[in-house]
This record gives C-alpha cells, structure tokens and sequence, in this order.
C-alpha cells in the first residue's frame, strides 16, 4: 500500500496562482469554502491530500521549474537510504522547452531561466525570447529583488539564449534526458503516474515507460492540460475574470486530485473504492465562487 | 555476433595527438604515417585499429575535447536510427572527465565545448572553448572567440564543484542504467563509473563491463594490471612524445597503446561469445618496439 506520495512539477502542480500572500484578493474569491487557505491546500496534490488522509503528500513541484527539477530531486530521493519503493507513489507533471535551470554560486541555490523556445525555423534562434530569470517566483517582491541584484542581468541572459538556444536541439535533449530519468525509475521498480506525460519522448519508448503510468479517464490517457482545456478550467474561468490567472482553479484541482485518486484505488494502491467524480459533483463551490466574487464587486 | 561498432569519448577515443592539417600549431605527427597511411585521426584510434582487426565498420562518434554530454547524446543518436540493430553492435564508451560543458551555439549550428574546472576558473586564461579544437574555420572561431567573455562569466556565475559532480554522477549512474536496462552491449574501456561507493548498488552488476588491461610501466619497469589507462599513460610513459622520442611533441597514448586496448577488446569480445575467434597474443611491448624502430628509421 501506498504510504507517501511525493508530486514534482511546474506551477500547475505547485498551486500556481494561489500565491495568498502575494495576492490577498483571491483569498476572498475563494472564501467560505472550509478551505485551508495555503497554496498547497489549493493545489491538486494538497486536495489529493484531503482525500487520503493516511496517506504522505509531499508536494515537490515549483513554479517556473521544469524537468532538470525533477531528474534531480527524484534522483536524489531514490538514491537516498531511507527511500521506501514499495510505499512510495511519485507523480510526474512534465514541461518540455522554455525552462533551463542553473546553480547560482551567489545565491548557493538553484535559480531558473524561463523563455519562449519555438520549434523549428529559420534561424530558429530567432523564435526564442527571453521571459525572466528567478530562484522562486511569487514571493516576497523584496526578496526577489534581493535575488536579482545578485544575479547577471536580465540582457546577459537574453544574450544567452540568443546564442545558445534553438527548438530542435533542445527538444532532442529533454527527449533523451526523461528517457533516461524515466528509465532508471522503472528499474529500480517506483511507482509512477504521468499527470502531464512527456508526449515528446520517443514513440519506441512509449510502450515500457509511458503507457504503463498513464492515468486513464474513460479509458483516454490522461494530460492536465488536455483534461482541463475543454471546460472553464482556470482560475480566470472560475472567478468569472475576477482574478487573471491561468492556472487551474481550486475545481479543477479538487477534480485531478479525484482522478489521481480512483486511478490508485483501480491499481489497488490504496484500498478505497474509486469516487468516479465529475465536473458537475462540484457546482456547489462554483456558486460559493461566484457569490463570493459577485459581492467582491460591489453588484451583491 | 558483433557486425558493427560505435565508439563514443574523447580525444583518447577519437585519436588524438594524431591530427594533420590543422588550423593551429599542434604537433605534426606526420612521423606516424611510416605505420598507418593515413592523415585522418580516426585512423589511429583503437576503435578503427579493432575495427581492421575484426574487418566490421566502425562508427565513431568521439571527440577531442567534448565529455559526458556529447556521449549521451550521440549514443541516442545511434539509437534512434532505424537501421540500428542491438543484438549486432558494440558500443565502446570512454569515461570522460567532469571539467567539460556543451552548449550549442546558433550562429555556427553546431555544438560547441567548454573545457573548465570549477577551481580554476577565475582565470580566463584556463578557460577554453572550441566546436573543434583542430578543425573548425576561420569564421567559427571567431564567432566563438567572440562569445568567450559571456561563457566566461556564465561559468564564473554557476560552476559549482558539489553540483557539477552531483550531476554527472547522476548522469553515470542513469545512463548506464538505460544502456543495461534495454539490453545494449557496451564496454567501458578507461575504467569503471566516478560513481560513490554507497550509489553502486543502484546499478546492476556491469563489472564485466570494464576492460582490464594490462600496461607497461617503463618509469619502473614493469607491467601493471589497470583499468583506467587514461591517467597513467604520462606516468608510464607511454604519451606520443615518449613513443616517438620527442618527435611528436603530444601527451596522448602512443600508437602502440592504441594497438594494444585494440587487441584487448578483440580478446575480451571471443571471451564474451561476442565473436568467434582466437585470442590474439597481444603484448604492448612488442607493438612500441616494432613501431619505435619504425619511427626511428623515418627520424
């Protein structure tokens, strides 16, 4: 049986958007809910949490990270000593392009370099824009700006990119490198769910590291970005543009943390039966929603 | 049976010592073509050396001056290509050290290297970078000479000595992993992992993997056994400039050593049912005898 889950993602498994302290508003919008207000409770592995209270959510992911995070935090977890495979569940969201992380001596922590990465082209270079650079994004403004003054500058990263960086390559090198990470997870026998698979890797590979882990919803393979696209999924959607950001709400979480879950109960790693939820079973909390953002705006 | 070979490393892979016609002022070895005829550096590696012995084509993918990070991509090179068949090649993989860094460079469309230690590293002037430290034209080097000031500041800015070996250990460790777990057959021919003691047990058993050797010392006189020959070969003597009395002034193996990994491959391939043939009596003095003679008779 499953006693730990650890999650490893972007923003879209951190909680992205529900930065509280950041930006106290939302905390109204999503008020009245019973709701632990903290950006892990309103993530989907922090509701997947509520749902398995026996169980150890360690939510891993960080916003503006990408894939470089996850080989080396879930490297560092596995070869630990005291790293239980057996009761142990890891939850992948991969990113693909636009993330490259370094180490910083300065700050002695790892920083990230975010930008936009086209495939293709001629030059290719010429689709890549620089977006920003960050140890953490959404946190104390001072402390960001502490952060920056130690770091090259922004138009030395541009450079950067500009030189270094083109679609193609990097595609074929986030290719091999998760064919490599997945592998080594599949070898030493960890269990694994791909909440956003890595679509990119090659077909060859598909049927021994993807497919085994794929989270099935009526029987598709499941992708957060694609389960989520056809319904009001964002924070945006449900705050009816109350609050712009386009991470997935607090609905859409609650929704994923339910699919995670009947996928463990149908695998047998946990022994529950399988909640079989829909968007619909949570049309309460959107009308809490829009009551909450209706009285925000002065019309009730 | 074994029909081809891939080999991926560094210049101890690629030939090195042996490049003719370069743009910069290595060493002629010009010397060297009383042994083999050829001006091409591939000729004088062990990969191509094994490959005349074992009459199969060789593919190799090694380069002066590149490390870990060229291997494992090139290595998914091979292995993506269609007409790659596992059960019928050989990958031969030399371990390279953790001071080199790529970085692909869009104005030339090609990979670049940086060769850069962690503690050494303030200093510009042991900092070098090249897509090909012998062969690259004019116009990229240029280009990359132009660049040197901002990859300087790059690394000033992010090479950490814990981090950078917490990372190519990782990337041993996993790379290894894959090439066991998809039943790749591979040899290690300088020596085992930089891995920690407390990591291996993460890895299936790949000591039959790496080549034993077994080289002669000629500062003591006497043979050694060894795996990693990369690291003694100045200490034995047995660099280029020793093989040709200072004819050729170069620090990688001689030709002779060349000859010799070659020979123990072929051997460890019989022993390893990779090849059905007899051992050959492979011994590197016999080889630096023949081949200094014939040095010396040129000089």
């Amino acid at each position: 049986m499953i006693k730990k889950i650890y999650a490893f993602g972007s923003s879209f498994t951190e909680g992205g958007g529900f930065e509280f302290q950041v930006n106290p508003t939302i905390k109204y919008a999503y008020s009245n809910l019973g709701e632990k207000i903290t950006k892990f409770n309103f993530s989907y592995p922090g509701q997947l949490q509520k749902l398995l209270p026996n169980v150890e959510v360690i939510n891993l992911a960080k916003s503006g990270y990408g894939n470089e995070r996850i080989y080396r935090l879930a490297s560092d977890l596995v070869l630990s000593s005291e790293f239980n495979s057996e009761e142990t569940l890891f939850l992948f969201e991969f990113s693909h392009l636009g993330r490259k992380e370094f180490f910083s001596r300065k700050l002695n922590d790892y920083i990230i370099l975010n930008y936009n990465a086209g495939l293709g082209g001629n030059p290719p270079s010429k689709k890549t824009r620089f977006s920003s650079v960050a140890r953490e994004y959404n946190t104390d403004i001072k402390e960001v700006k502490n952060d920056l003054s130690k770091l090259p500058s922004s138009e030395f990263f541009e450079k950067f990119l500009k030189l270094t960086i083109d679609g193609d390559v990097q595609h074929e090198l986030v290719s091999n490198n998760s064919t490599i990470f997945l592998s080594f997870i599949k070898n030493r026998n960890i269990k694994y769910l791909l909440v956003e698979p890595p679509f990119y890797v090659n077909p060859s590979y598909w049927n021994n590291l993807l497919e085994p882990s794929f989270i099935k919803v009526n029987k598709d393979r499941f992708s957060i970005h694609d389960f989520c696209k056809p319904f009001g999924a964002r924070i945006s959607e449900e705050t009816k543009k109350f609050h712009e950001d386009e991470h997935y709400g607090l609905i859409s979480n609650k929704l994923i943390a339910s699919i995670i879950y009947d996928e463990m109960c149908n695998r047998n790693f946990i022994s529950e039966k399988p909640l079989n939820k829909t968007r619909k079973d949570f049309d309460d909390i959107q009308k809490i929603i829009d009551t909450n953002v209706l009285k925000l705006k002065g019309i009730i | 049976m074994i029909k081809k070979i891939y080999a991926f490393g560094t210049s101890h892979t690629a030939g090195g010592g042996f490049e003719f016609n370069t743009n910069n002022t290595s060493p002629n070895p010009d010397v060297y073509k009383k042994i083999i005829d050829s001006e091409n550096h591939f000729d004088f590696s062990y990969p191509s050396i094994l490959s005349n012995k074992l009459g199969i084509d060789v593919e190799n993918y090694a380069k002066q001056g590149y490390g870990w990070e060229r291997v494992t991509r090139k290595i998914f090179h091979v292995l993506n290509q269609k007409s790659f068949k596992k059960e019928e090649s050989l990958f031969l993989i030399e371990i390279s050290s953790y001071d080199r860094h790529e970085f692909w460079m869009n104005s030339i469309q090609e990979h670049i290297t940086i060769n850069a230690l962690p503690e050494e590293i303030k200093d510009i002037e042991n900092f070098s970078l090249a897509h090909d430290y012998f062969y690259q034209d004019e116009k990229q080097r240029k280009y990359i000479e132009n660049n040197k000031n901002m990859f300087h500041k790059l690394m000033i800015e992010t090479l950490n000595y814990d981090r950078l070996l917490e990372k190519i250990q990782n990337n041993f460790l996993l790379l290894i992993n894959f090439l066991e777990n998809n039943k790749i057959n591979y040899y290690l021919t300088n020596g085992d992992l930089p891995i920690s003691p407390e990591h291996r047990h993460f890895l299936p058993d790949y000591s039959n993997k790496i080549i034993k050797y077994k080289l002669f010392d000629f500062s003591k006189r006497k043979y050694k056994k060894l795996e990693n020959w990369t690291e003694k070969i100045s200490i034995f003597k047995l660099k280029i400039n020793d093989e040709s009395a200072n004819k050729v002034n170069d620090s990688h193996q001689g030709l002779s050593v060349s000859f010799y990994i070659a020979d123990t491959i072929y051997n460890k391939m019989i022993d390893d049912g990779y090849l059905k043939s007899s051992h050959i009596d492979s011994n590197i003095i016999k080889y630096w005898e023949d081949f200094k003679s014939k040095l010396l008779d040129v000089i």
